[in-house]
């Protein structure tokens, strides 16, 4: 929502003209809550008391002036005076508006003044009522500027590799439980190679899948990776990639999927379960794990029932790190505006990002969660953010394809060619 | 806000909820705040508009006169102090 200071002669405008000037209209939008201004103190005593004088004796009777004023002190959010910034305009009885201006960030001055006009800047904007009008009216709506910062966070969470990382967990996880699923194996093979920390949640989707019959997870994998991503438990998220592998796609497409898979997810998921993608990146672990995705993906079911269980060798176990600054900020941004939009704290079961046209908290439903992927393209931070990434660790020779003749990532010394690549 | 005496009244339970949403308070704004911003807003708005028929200006002159009685009111405070 766009944030003003609106100097009182524009709020003077709007009470004595039509209501279909400019000034009108921006009371009006403040009334309607579509935009929020700032005041204070001494702009709504300067309103007051020019509401009072002779001139506008016939607009204001009746307690007229005084409805008005309550009214704008009502939607206004009131803060106190800040000092004023003297010399910021021609005018030192403008000064003040300034001073507030900036104390409160907000987008611009709207005035008629023109002294106040005289100093709107990059890093100050004044606007005339009828160019805030233009903005107020073209400006995105409170649901659309939510989604505009899910995709922030989103792209918070990729800069900061959580993303990548949880994609990563996923597809070794479910790497690992189809080597296992064609193997009659009851090794724990699991707890030799994951985290501590990320036992609880690995244990599940492992208990999920191994569990299950293969046609009802085959199924259940098929119709999420069809359907809707968006509201999918982990544990589907999970029988999603693992549908991918059986399907033998080959192991750059499985990050892919499970990049996106794990975005999709994540939008939906709560509170709770936010904190799983927050896992530092290990030198080493990226590749390996490309590797072994891609030794897995190139077999057929029936070509692994004859060979041993398919084991990671030595892959850097993610560790637990303080989630960085800057998007410890984007997190708590959705935090405030769950409090603005519920009037509570988030529970652990509530969506960490919510569906701002629902009364209750929900997750963003499937058409929202396509609206922030749009948004993000639109910001150029779509897709290419991961080619872009992609082409540098293959420049680094950290992304790589395991050759016919290295060995295989398997751990049985012979060449790749010869085990699971043959 | 000055304050003024206090009174109670008995709202319709529904009437309540739609008003909390349509002043967009959130859920957990006490009643009586619901029921006095809803008020305040219908008294603001109805004030506004009755001014508004009243006048003949147009947008410029409308301004035009603002601005120059909040000059003139600067300038008179400014001589009293």
């Amino acid at each position: 929502m766009i944030r003003v200071v609106v100097d009182p002669g524009v709020f003077v405008s709007a009470f004595i003209s039509s209501k279909r000037a400019a000034p009108a209209l921006i009371v009006e939008a403040l009334l309607d809550g579509r935009i929020g201004a700032v005041a204070s103190p001494t702009l709504l005593d300067e309103l007051t008391e020019v509401l009072q004088r002779k001139k506008f004796a016939k607009f204001a009777a009746d307690g007229r002036g005084e409805a008005f004023v309550a009214v704008i002190a009502d939607c206004a959010l009131v803060v106190d005076d800040p000092d004023p910034e003297l010399g910021a305009t021609d005018d030192p009885k403008d000064d003040y508006l300034v001073a507030l201006a900036r104390a409160h960030n907000v987008d611009a001055i709207v005035a008629g003044d023109r002294h106040l006009l005289a100093i709107g800047s990059n890093e100050l904007n004044v606007w005339n009522p009828r160019t805030a009008i233009e903005r107020i009216e073209s400006a995105p709506s409170e649901g659309e500027r939510y989604l505009r910062s899910a995709g922030q966070l989103l792209i918070g969470l990729r800069r900061s590799a959580a993303i990548e990382h949880m994609a990563l967990v996923v597809l070794r996880s479910a790497g690992e439980a189809l080597a296992l699923h064609v193997t009659p194996d009851d090794t724990p093979w699991w707890g030799a190679t994951h985290n501590p920390d990320d036992l609880d949640a690995v244990g599940t989707m492992i208990s999920t899948i191994n569990t299950a019959d293969e046609r009802d997870i085959t199924a259940a994998a098929k119709a999420f990776d069809a359907e809707d991503r968006t509201t999918a438990p982990l544990d589907e998220l999970f029988g999603g990639v693992l549908w991918a592998l059986t399907q033998q796609v080959d192991g750059e497409r499985a990050v892919l999927m499970a990049r996106d898979a794990v975005e999709r997810t994540w939008l939906a998921w709560r509170f709770e379960g936010s904190r799983m993608v927050f896992v530092e990146e290990t030198p080493g672990y990226f590749d390996e794990h490309l590797k072994f995705i891609d030794a897995v993906s190139r077999e057929s079911f029936d070509e692994k029932l004859s060979k041993p269980p398919l084991r990671l060798a030595h892959v850097g176990a993610p560790r637990r790190v303080q989630m960085p600054p800057e998007l410890r900020a984007l997190m708590e941004e959705q935090v405030t505006a769950f409090r603005e939009k519920f009037g509570r704290d988030p529970a652990p079961e509530d969506p960490l990002i919510f569906d701002p046209d629902a009364d209750e908290p929900q997750p963003l439903p499937k058409e929202s969660v396509d609206r922030v992927f749009a948004l993000m393209e639109e910001a150029g931070l779509g897709k290419e953010f991961y080619q872009q990434r992609d082409t540098a660790l293959a420049a680094s020779g950290k992304l790589r394809r395991v050759g016919r003749n290295d060995p295989c990532p398997c751990g049985s010394g012979k060449k790749y060619k010869r085990c699971h690549g043959a | 806000m000055a304050s003024h005496p206090l009174t109670s009244v008995d709202v319709d339970a529904e009437l309540l909820a739609k008003a909390r949403d349509a002043v967009g308070s959130s859920p957990a704004a006490a009643d009586a705040d619901v029921v006095e911003r809803a008020l305040r807003l219908y008294v603001g708005r109805h004030a506004l508009a009755t001014a508004q028929s009243m006048s003949d200006l147009t947008e410029e002159e409308a301004m035009d006169v603002a601005y120059a009685e909040l000059r003139a009111m600067r300038q008179e405070r400014r001589r009293v102090a």
